[in-house]
């Protein structure tokens, strides 16, 4: 059937990418800001291009902190965060999807409980958890209490359950088993959401800013984020340093964006059985 | 024999029947799970009590590292003390790490809360008195001498019980100076500095400049939470008044407070003077407006004025004092205690912790670091001593101020203390309510956190 | 006929079969619950029940006070009234989000070519990629009174400029105008996700038996979409319940506390207060009310199965 391209369309195509490029307008005040110097951002009369473009935020957070040590240091935490919450969500959806046993219900709403919490009230006590075992200041304090998503069981329960379950029949019946099932079945039919969560929790991971300063003390040991907070002093703002810091954060997040989107938009034309 | 799991129907009525095996082992591994779980939690409870064990003293025999902790405002100043120091020491190694003010509250709490507390720490005076009345500082020897040295107010919230636990770095004065522009006074003719509150408020409102029913510019403007709080309370005091009862409450409704409460509303009701518009405004402080032009005449603390040197790069503003409300009655104010150092009870290495803050406290040290970081000094030789005064002209104001200032007393949470009068203050201008009951409102909400703080 | 014979080798080969899924299940759950117990539910069993005690971290002595704390709370009037902000956040903004959001991931859905359809998806999931505080920053600069980017678009457009931040009736909405650009990428791509999982072959036949567009939607997308939506909508329920950063930086609770929603009031109280129980209380609170809320949805959704 031939499809005409209806004035319908044009205006919400059209309206669709208005409504897109707005969303990227604090972006590029966030960026025309970091290439202007502190005064000129506290100025009474800034405008909204720099008059004087400098680099002097960025030469700021580069310099006067190891940024990319800190680099290095989110790199690590981050992905090995992402690779174990994909993985255990993945696992732990599937048989909470597929699987009856009597703790279920009981287990399942205690994981949705347990995002209900406010931080403030968990920081102090996972604070002396982490303590107990004594990992304050080093940078498995930052991976060991976030290997587990609640958001990533639940995520991949949902889309796990309409799987059919004669796929997972018919491989049994050949003798398949049960983890094999779970790696050559059901994971490859979920990879758009996989994708998804693996952007959600790199990018959850790599912005985590509070409790990596709580818990680590040494600064060669702590994460890029931290760069966002450093330079303010309860005085002193430097705008344009936070600006910086901002888009020097946000650049390997993008990277990771859009290697992973080319995973999604695999994952979703590769959607064998529909 | 019916199938597990052929559909949604047959699962609900057949799942006991189908995988009773398997739900008895889950069934088992949970239950094993619960009781690790709440086993540790018990433990947990019961251990969290033990926080008084003190820690053997320890004779450090070998070169020692100690872990001192600063503001990231002060970054410079605390780096090149701590060099300083490790290079006249070959024993002791001073590790220095700063962190950003709103992250450092939480994180020296849950420090000291896992026994992972740093060995020296620079802290704010008012945050210290919960820290010293659990004993996790330890008490300053040679306190009477320190005592003597320092103004007052500097060392009351390092006290308690009669015992000083930390030693002032400044004075925190948040009164008796004002950010103005002399040249906005010339050009309208008028006397500068004004010399009477009667004057100001004249003053303010010829310097006033709106447009339509925004503010161009403040006459005189005082709308952050510090700066309310102390205008109050220097207020009362300069009445010849105190806003503290014997037992240690505060004391909101006398006929002196409402008539400082008042004043201040009338600042903005009656003189018009300035408005609450960018209370909301969490990145912008009134210092800011007026550093863009946007107030003739703005009260706030002295550490402004660096602010305004080095940020804004400005030449053109001076910092006047305020005139007594009372004619004829001194400037008296309170003030709390501000930056300062203390040593954790947690340490193992009291002996080169102590021998740190004495550097620190040395005189040309402590007048090193006020110059660094613009900050007024708590030590009373320095303040008085002209060729300091010298070095930083604009901070004379408060320099001559000194003298007047009072210990704020020991309100256990200061925060608190100026947000309760913050937000009331709002509500009282909005008319959502009378002075008189706002400040009472004020007082009971202020006296129940005390109670809090005390049993 | 082997009837007898048949029947113990079939359940032979299921008891085998059940073994193999408990194992499985035994294998890999346990430790995963394990480890989820220790950072996840002991901390927060925990933290409720600190809520008896008077407790500060620093503390020696933590006085129990049984269930004081929570008559605290039903005579402190600020509590009440973050309480109250928080569900005035809750019931706007989560419909707002749900509602844009899908419709966005619709339209989205609808472009036919695929390099308009990425870029239209990578624009509107950008603004997640900030971290939420350096947003939040950006856009309290927006809203600025003077100099802000929409009263300077206001002024040129000669309307007067409106105090985004300063009236509180406004304060609000513009925190959750912010709120909603940083999130909406997230439901966006979860529904675009959720949209193309719908087997083509239900529009084909819908579309054979002559039905229109409308019909499509409500027939056959919404249903199918059901079990994305329950999830959207519980999580971004439980999220917003829990939104804190962006009213810290961009109010922390001003004017007048008409921004002060009941997490920012426990973070205060917890470090500015250093009244941890007291915090616990409140966020024992907000959890029980936020879970109640979400069984209600589950409940809901649940009965409205149809696939």
């Amino acid at each position: 059937m031939r499809r005409r391209l209806s004035v319908g369309y044009a205006a919400m195509v059209a309206g669709l990418l208005i409504l897109g490029l707005m969303m990227v307008v604090p972006y590029l005040w966030m960026v025309l800001s970091s290439l202007k110097s502190n005064a000129e951002i506290l100025s009474a009369h800034s405008t909204i291009l720099p008059r004087h473009p400098t680099l002097a935020g960025f030469n700021m957070v580069l310099t006067q902190a190891p940024f990319f040590r800190w680099l290095w240091n989110s790199l690590i935490t981050s992905t090995i965060i992402t690779a174990v919450t994909l993985f255990t969500s993945a696992i732990s959806g599937y048989i909470f999807a597929k699987f009856e046993f009597r703790a279920k219900k009981v287990l399942f709403f205690t994981l949705l409980a347990s995002m209900m919490v406010p931080f403030a009230v968990v920081m102090i006590p996972t604070y002396l958890i982490v303590a107990r075992m004594g990992i304050v200041d080093h940078l498995s304090s930052i991976v060991v209490p976030s290997l587990i998503s609640a958001f990533g069981i639940f995520l991949c329960r949902q889309f796990i359950e309409s799987l059919p379950r004669d796929l997972l029949e018919a491989a049994r019946i050949d003798g398949a088993g049960e983890f094999r099932i779970f790696a050559a079945i059901v994971v490859p039919q979920i990879r758009p959401v996989m994708s998804a969560l693996g952007i959600f929790t790199f990018m959850a991971a790599w912005n985590n800013y509070l409790w990596p300063l709580i818990v680590l003390n040494d600064i060669d040991r702590m994460t890029v984020p931290l760069a966002l907070v450093f330079f303010n002093g309860r005085h002193l703002q430097n705008w344009n340093v936070v600006m910086s810091a901002g888009v020097l954060i946000m650049v390997p997040v993008l990277v990771v964006f859009f290697i992973f989107q080319k995973q999604f938009v695999k994952g979703l034309t590769l959607t064998g059985l529909k | 024999m019916i199938r597990c799991g052929r559909g949604l129907k047959m699962q609900k009525k057949h799942t006991a029947s189908c995988s009773s095996q398997l739900a008895r082992i889950a069934h088992t591994a949970f239950a094993t799970f619960a009781v690790v779980a709440m086993a540790l939690i018990v433990t947990s409870f019961a251990a969290a009590g033990g926080q008084t064990e003190v820690t053997k003293p320890a004779v450090p025999s070998g070169p020692v590292t100690l872990t001192w902790w600063g503001d990231s405002d002060f970054e410079d100043a605390n780096m090149q003390i701590a060099d300083g120091f490790n290079n006249a020491n070959q024993n002791i190694t001073i590790k220095y790490q700063g962190f950003p003010y709103d992250a450092y509250i939480p994180k020296l709490q849950a420090a000291f809360a896992a026994r992972q507390a740093p060995d020296a720490a620079q802290v704010f005076g008012s945050w210290m008195p919960n820290y010293e009345k659990n004993g996790l500082l330890a008490a300053i020897p040679n306190a009477q001498e320190y005592q003597n040295r320092f103004y007052a107010p500097t060392t009351a919230g390092y006290t308690y019980k009669g015992v000083l636990y930390g030693l002032p770095h400044e004075f925190n004065i948040e009164n008796g100076g004002v950010l103005t522009y002399p040249a906005m006074f010339k050009a309208k003719g008028l006397a500068y500095p004004p010399k009477s509150w009667d004057e100001i408020v004249k003053d303010g409102q010829a310097l006033t400049v709106m447009s339509g029913n925004l503010f161009k510019v403040r006459g005189f403007d005082f709308i952050n939470t510090d700066s309310v709080m102390f205008l109050f309370l220097a207020n009362i005091l300069q009445q010849g008044a105190t806003y503290w009862t014997s037992d240690g409450h505060v004391n909101f409704t006398s006929p002196q407070a409402v008539k400082a409460m008042q004043f201040e509303v009338d600042l903005i009701n009656k003189y018009h003077l300035t408005d609450l518009s960018e209370v909301a405004n969490t990145d912008i402080d009134s210092s800011d407006t007026f550093f863009k032009g946007g107030a003739a005449m703005s009260m706030r603390g002295p550490w402004v004025i660096a602010v305004g040197q080095q940020q804004y790069k400005l030449t053109d503003f001076g910092y006047a004092p305020l005139p007594s409300f009372v004619p004829g009655n001194p400037p008296s104010f309170a003030a709390e205690s501000g930056w300062g150092e203390v040593v954790a009870t947690q340490t193992k290495y009291k002996e080169a912790a102590w021998k740190f803050l004495d550097y620190m406290m040395s005189k040309p040290i402590e007048e090193q670091f006020n110059l660094a970081t613009y900050t007024v000094p708590a030590d009373k030789a320095i303040a008085q001593d002209p060729a300091f005064a010298e070095k930083v002209p604009l901070m004379k104001t408060s320099l001559n101020m000194l003298q007047y200032g009072r210990p704020l007393g020991l309100v256990w949470d200061r925060d608190f203390l100026s947000n309760a009068i913050y937000e009331g203050y709002q509500t009282m201008v909005a008319k959502k309510e009378t002075v008189e009951e706002g400040l009472k409102k004020i007082q009971d909400s202020v006296n129940t956190m005390i109670d809090q703080h005390t049993n | 006929m082997h009837h007898g014979a048949a029947w113990t080798s079939e359940k032979r080969k299921r008891s085998v079969q059940k073994r193999r899924e408990t194992r499985f299940v035994v294998v890999w759950l346990t430790p995963i619950m394990v480890v989820f117990a220790l950072f996840s539910i002991l901390p927060v069993f925990w933290g409720i029940g600190l809520s008896f005690f008077n407790y500060s971290a620093l503390s020696v002595h933590n006085p129990f006070t049984g269930l004081a704390n929570y008559q605290r709370i039903l005579r402190d009037p600020l509590v009440l009234k973050a309480i109250g902000n928080t569900f005035q956040f809750v019931l706007i903004a989560v419909p707002a989000n749900l509602l844009s959001t899908l419709v966005i991931a619709m339209g989205v859905n609808a472009v036919r070519s695929r390099v308009l359809k990425n870029t239209l998806r990578t624009l509107f999931f950008l603004p997640t990629i900030a971290p939420v505080a350096g947003a939040a920053l950006i856009w309290s600069t927006m809203y600025n009174l003077n100099g802000g980017l929409f009263n300077e678009i206001l002024g040129f457009l000669s309307i007067g400029p409106i105090k985004w931040l300063g009236n509180p009736n406004i304060a609000m909405l513009s925190v959750i105008l912010t709120t909603l650009w940083a999130d909406v990428g997230y439901n966006i791509v979860i529904f675009m996700a959720g949209l193309d999982a719908i087997p083509d072959v239900f529009y084909e036949a819908a579309r054979m038996d002559g039905a229109r567009r409308w019909y499509l939607l409500r027939r056959v997308t919404l249903p199918l979409l059901s079990r994305t939506t329950l999830f959207v909508t519980v999580m971004t329920v439980i999220s917003y319940f829990q939104m804190f950063t962006q009213v810290q930086v961009m109010t922390n609770g001003d004017p007048q506390n008409a921004t002060r929603v009941l997490t920012l009031h426990i973070y205060t109280a917890a470090f500015q207060y250093m009244d941890m129980g007291y915090a616990s209380t409140m966020a024992t609170t907000l959890l029980v009310i936020t879970f109640v809320i979400s069984l209600v949805q589950l409940r809901i959704g649940r009965s409205r199965w149809e696939y």
